[in-house]
């Protein structure tokens, strides 16, 4: 008589557990740089857009709670003031980073900050600077 | 006497009952607060697919599974050597240790119907003696690093919705949320532990094998009612 002949027998609650905590675990991973490319596509995109005139199109790019914040209590004035604000140009991809349903965008010129908007990315702030431990000073942000 | 398998399971099955109901009420509390404060930040609300499937959902349930698994391996290992005068919990003062053959059923005292692996002798015998620590301690560890990946995960997404660098999982590791996530619940387990060896040396509860009877003296120990 081995042991082998238990394996059948082995309880439901044992393979029930080890189930889940696979699924735990994947879930933690999961939640690791999920969509990166897809993110910094998204931030090159939004300068591009901005570097060729089009701040309208560049405005549909932003998260909602951004737009609201660019616009500050002016419906529809978001391409005209996100041009005003004249942010530097940037390109090259230094660095992509997503976690959950955040992102992070190293450029050449910038850092952007994206959130999930369904199946696609939108930036929540642009235009920022490094302030050590402290959050970035954007000049594009929600509230 | 026969007993219907609901009867002489009842123990398994009303906790494992208990774990999915407390567990389903985990997820749809846990995403509704986590919808809220998307919410406050004029962020996307997610479903309860989304939610289970987190880094948030996964980091809140490791990070108690770990403290319970790593409460039972300490009282699972540390009762082999250390007794308390008085409580169910504990064995008799002069069985600390591991005991001999003859207590624990081996070699020569092994019985038809012990396990296969106790009567294998050897390496088998060894790891079967010690698989419930085994076990429980693999359990601990896995969920424990499960904790500080879905952690730094769900610590990472919120840095960057704070508009900070997320940092990196090492750095995680070191920190104060972690430690925070860790502590608090380790610190629970074992003020647990110690109020069931302690309280059960004095108080009783009729009927349950966790107590000692009634009318036990308050400094016998290792007698269940």
């Amino acid at each position: 008589m081995g042991f082998r002949r238990f394996r059948p027998g082995r309880p439901p609650a044992v393979r029930l557990g080890g189930a889940a905590g696979m699924l735990l675990l994947a879930a933690g991973c999961a939640g690791l740089n999920p969509g990166s490319g897809e993110a910094a596509a998204t931030a090159q995109q939004f300068h591009q857009l901005l570097d060729a005139g089009k701040a309208g199109a560049a405005c549909r790019l932003l998260a909602p709670g951004t737009t609201e914040e660019v616009e500050s209590d002016d419906p529809g004035s978001c391409a005209a003031k996100l041009s005003r604000l004249g942010l530097s140009p940037a390109a090259g991809v230094l660095e992509s980073r997503a976690y959950g349903r955040e992102a992070q965008v190293r450029l050449e010129g910038d850092t952007v900050f994206l959130t999930r908007s369904g199946d696609r990315w939108v930036v929540t702030a642009a235009g920022c600077t490094a302030r050590n431990e402290r959050p970035y000073l954007c000049e594009v942000k929600g509230d | 006497m026969k007993h219907n398998a609901l009867v002489t399971n009842g123990l398994s099955i009303a906790f494992g009952l208990l774990f999915l109901v407390s567990l389903i009420g985990q997820a749809f509390s846990g995403l509704a607060y986590f919808n809220e404060q998307q919410m406050s930040k004029n962020l996307e609300q997610i479903s309860l697919g989304q939610y289970i499937t987190s880094s948030n959902f996964a980091v809140d349930v490791t990070e108690n599974w770990q403290s319970e698994y790593l409460q039972f391996l300490l009282f699972i290992v540390l009762t082999v050597w250390l007794v308390q005068k008085g409580s169910p919990e504990s064995k008799e003062i002069d069985k600390r240790g591991t005991e001999s053959d003859e207590d624990q059923r081996l070699g020569r005292h092994l019985q038809p119907d012990s396990p296969p692996w106790a009567k294998a002798g050897g390496l088998k015998t060894k790891v079967y003696a010690n698989s419930l620590g085994l076990v429980m301690g693999a359990v601990f560890l896995l969920s424990w690093l499960a904790q500080s990946i879905a952690g730094f995960s769900a610590y990472a997404a919120d840095q960057l919705s704070n508009l900070q660098d997320p940092g990196s999982w090492a750095e995680y590791l070191g920190s104060s949320e972690f430690w925070n996530r860790t502590l608090q619940n380790w610190q629970s387990e074992f003020l647990a532990v110690w109020s069931m060896v302690v309280l059960s040396v004095y108080l009783r509860q009729r009927g349950s094998p966790e107590s000692k009877p009634v009318g036990a003296a308050h400094d016998e120990t290792n007698v269940e009612g």
